[in-house]
């Protein structure tokens, strides 16, 4: 009896490979969106200087009615000095990145200035919109 | 079939790409210490630009309009290059407002900036 071998095929199997690509993208764009991200409609200010920032950094959102949300929910002032001190505490280079509406009045500004420095965080960019 | 991976593959790294670029940029800033004692400097060698409400801009005591800004701190950069800046915000005033005058002074090239706010007066 002869039995016929059976070759292994050389062709590589190309629809796996797209169901690989497709789990990594569904993955990057979940990992994405992390928890520190809120849905809040900004208009940031504009400015003709803006530099990037690649260090690392927490997000600061004010809205227009003056709102502050930080780490993926909204807070108060002393909330945030809180929320600032343990991303200090990981990290001392931590740069706070505050976006907030450029229609809110200053006085909103000035209230995360301060629970910033109080929390000990130097560096902040008040991220704006290229002109 | 193997278009579609070729379509995944592209939307991976467009995805990739474009998520370290997405509103990472600003006007970086340095808060200071809250711990160590302010430096004390004379009054004469502070610039002061006092923001109220509707847009008026006071520089060292004189009304000027926003678009003599540039061209005043330009002429104190020239003559002082390391003039200390304090900038005096009314409470009430609009950030883009503030935006503006700081992106001013960062394109002039105003190294020592105080912020502070004021109430009205």
């Amino acid at each position: 009896m002869i039995r016929k071998r059976i070759r292994p095929s050389s062709a590589i199997p190309v629809s796996a490979m797209a169901d690989i690509a497709f789990l990594l993208l569904i993955f990057f764009i979940l990992s994405n969106v992390s928890e520190d991200t809120i849905d809040i409609k900004m208009d940031l200010p504009q400015s003709h200087i803006s530099e990037q920032e690649t260090q690392r950094y927490f997000n600061v959102w004010v809205d227009e009615k003056g709102d502050i949300f930080f780490g993926g929910k909204k807070g108060t002032a002393q909330e945030l000095t809180s929320y600032a001190r343990f991303k200090m505490a990981s990290n001392p280079q931590t740069k706070a990145l505050i976006r907030a509406s450029k229609t809110i009045k200053y006085e909103h500004i000035n209230a995360i200035f301060e629970s910033l420095k109080e929390a000990g965080v130097h560096n902040i960019v008040l991220v704006s919109k290229k002109k | 079939m193997a278009s579609s991976s070729d379509i995944a593959f592209l939307l991976i790294i467009f995805f990739l790409v474009t998520s370290s670029f997405i509103f990472k940029d600003g006007l970086p800033m340095v808060l200071p210490d809250k711990s160590k004692r302010p430096k004390v400097v004379e009054n004469k060698e502070i610039t002061t630009i006092v923001l109220k409400e509707n847009d008026i801009i006071k520089f060292n005591d004189r009304r000027i309009y926003m678009e003599d800004l540039q061209r005043e701190l330009k002429l104190l950069v020239q003559k002082k290059p390391d003039a200390i800046v304090l900038l005096k915000i009314e409470k009430n005033v609009i950030y883009q407002k503030v935006i503006d005058v700081i992106d001013i002074m960062k394109s002039t090239k105003v190294k020592k900036l105080s912020f502070r706010m004021i109430e009205k007066g």
